[in-house]
């Protein structure tokens, strides 16, 4: 009776795991070319400083940020305010290509800044401002939460 | 040693057994060189486009950098094999009859703006494969010579804000002072000098793009499906139904609230 030789079977099934292996690394080197863009381009072009100047203007004009009303448009202050709102949309599309805009208060009655603020509590009228932010990778909104400057108290 | 059933040799043939091996062998030369040679060139083509279109992205973003970042010069080493990168210089392509935008801006049917933009390339053009891409008015296209048809690799920014209604626009140009070829590796020297022009319409109205195309380079596909599917707006532009004459521009419309328009020029200055 013949016997079957197997002592070589080891080079078959290391043949079919370089295969396999091959098999792998040819997915890895074909995913490759899809990489470059994203990661590049995310991490360079985030505009975190971009979102913090706009925000610590806002924050440091604070409460002199001038009230605008429904009720008497074209007032001195709503040209003031409309004025300083369409620098900040010139500079935010001419330096960094992004939209900027904001508000002060949700519409009430007529008025987009009332004197009670959105919020307050016992020691300050709170005013919510909303800021807008897009560049067309990055759109961050938010709402702040402003407390009123009062001097007397 | 081995059991053997029989010890008799007397039926096997030195010669016949020569013969099924050397045509074993050269059956399997043949195969190789027949099939397998050709499947090799193939992968070695493919793989020369592939990287191609990431060359012509990473120069995308170089542009991208320049118009966006507020960066003057940029420069680039890549290496091009399996065919040649062409720089087409914008004022050329319009003597040429190449592709181009206009742009219209219509308030209350007053037409506020309106203007023309050849936008000029950077094109590789693969000489064994079929592949062309190109980099135009800040987008990578890529098409397959003698077929219609084209794609969108890699998209320019415009954007659409929602909240505010504003649709923003790029418009990029490509200059260079001769034309310029390159094949095998190279640098790319790009500078942004000129600074960018900006029209920015306040009151709402309907934009309208028109694309004319260059009927032996034609990307109306890659555009339309940029332009009608949801990568500006979510809804995308509304498309004119295409006349089918060659030469009439794929038109797109699409109601803001505010337009905003920049043009950038970016020179080659040498590859």
């Amino acid at each position: 009776m013949e016997t079957l030789n197997d002592e070589g079977q080891w080079i078959v099934m290391m043949g079919f795991l370089v295969a396999i292996g091959m098999f792998m690394l040819a997915i890895v080197v074909s995913q490759a070319p899809l990489v470059g863009q994203t990661t590049a381009e995310s991490v360079m072009e985030f505009p975190k400083n971009e979102i913090q100047d706009l925000r610590g203007k806002l924050v440091s004009m604070g409460s002199t940020l001038p009230e605008i009303s429904l009720e008497t448009p074209d007032s001195d202050q709503e040209t003031l305010q409309n004025r300083f709102r369409e620098d900040m949309a010139l500079l935010s599309m001419s330096r960094n290509n992004a939209i900027a805009n904001y508000s002060v208060d949700p519409l009430y009655n007529g008025k987009y800044w009332y004197d009670s603020g959105t919020y307050g509590d016992v020691f300050y009228k709170y005013h919510q401002i909303d800021i807008h932010y897009n560049n067309g990778v990055t759109e961050y909104s938010e709402s702040l939460l402003l407390p009123q400057w009062d001097p007397e108290g | 040693m081995k059991t053997r059933i029989r010890e008799d040799e007397s039926g096997v043939s030195e010669a016949i057994g020569f013969i099924l091996i050397f045509t074993i062998v050269i059956l399997g030369i043949s195969i190789v060189t027949l099939y397998g040679y050709p499947v090799l060139a193939d992968a070695k083509i493919n793989s020369d486009e592939k990287i191609m279109e990431q060359n012509m992205i990473v120069l995308q973003n170089d542009i991208k950098i320049l118009t966006r970042n507020n960066v003057p010069y940029r420069d680039t080493t890549i290496g091009v094999s399996g065919g040649s990168v062409f720089v087409t210089n914008s004022t050329a392509s319009e003597n040429a009859g190449g592709e181009y935008f206009t742009l219209t801006y219509d308030v209350n049917n007053i037409i506020t703006f309106s203007d023309m933009y050849y936008p000029g390339s950077l094109e590789f053009v693969s000489d064994e494969g079929t592949a062309v891409v190109s980099i135009s008015n800040g987008a990578v296209v890529k098409r397959q010579q003698d077929q219609e048809g084209s794609a969108m690799v890699s998209d320019p920014r415009w954007f659409y804000d929602e909240s505010e209604g504003t649709l923003v626009i790029f418009m990029t140009n490509i200059t260079s002072s001769q034309s310029m070829t390159l094949g095998g590796i190279g640098t790319i020297q790009m500078a942004m000098l000129k600074p960018p022009v900006v029209h920015d319409f306040p009151d709402s109205g309907t934009v309208e793009i028109d694309y004319f195309p260059n009927p032996d380079d034609d990307y109306s596909r890659a555009w339309s499906n940029y332009l009608t599917g949801p990568y500006v707006k979510q809804e995308g532009f509304s498309m004119d139904t295409p006349t089918g004459n060659p030469g009439d521009p794929d038109i797109y419309r699409l109601d803001v609230d505010r337009l905003v328009i920049k043009e950038y020029t970016v020179e080659i200055l040498g590859i």
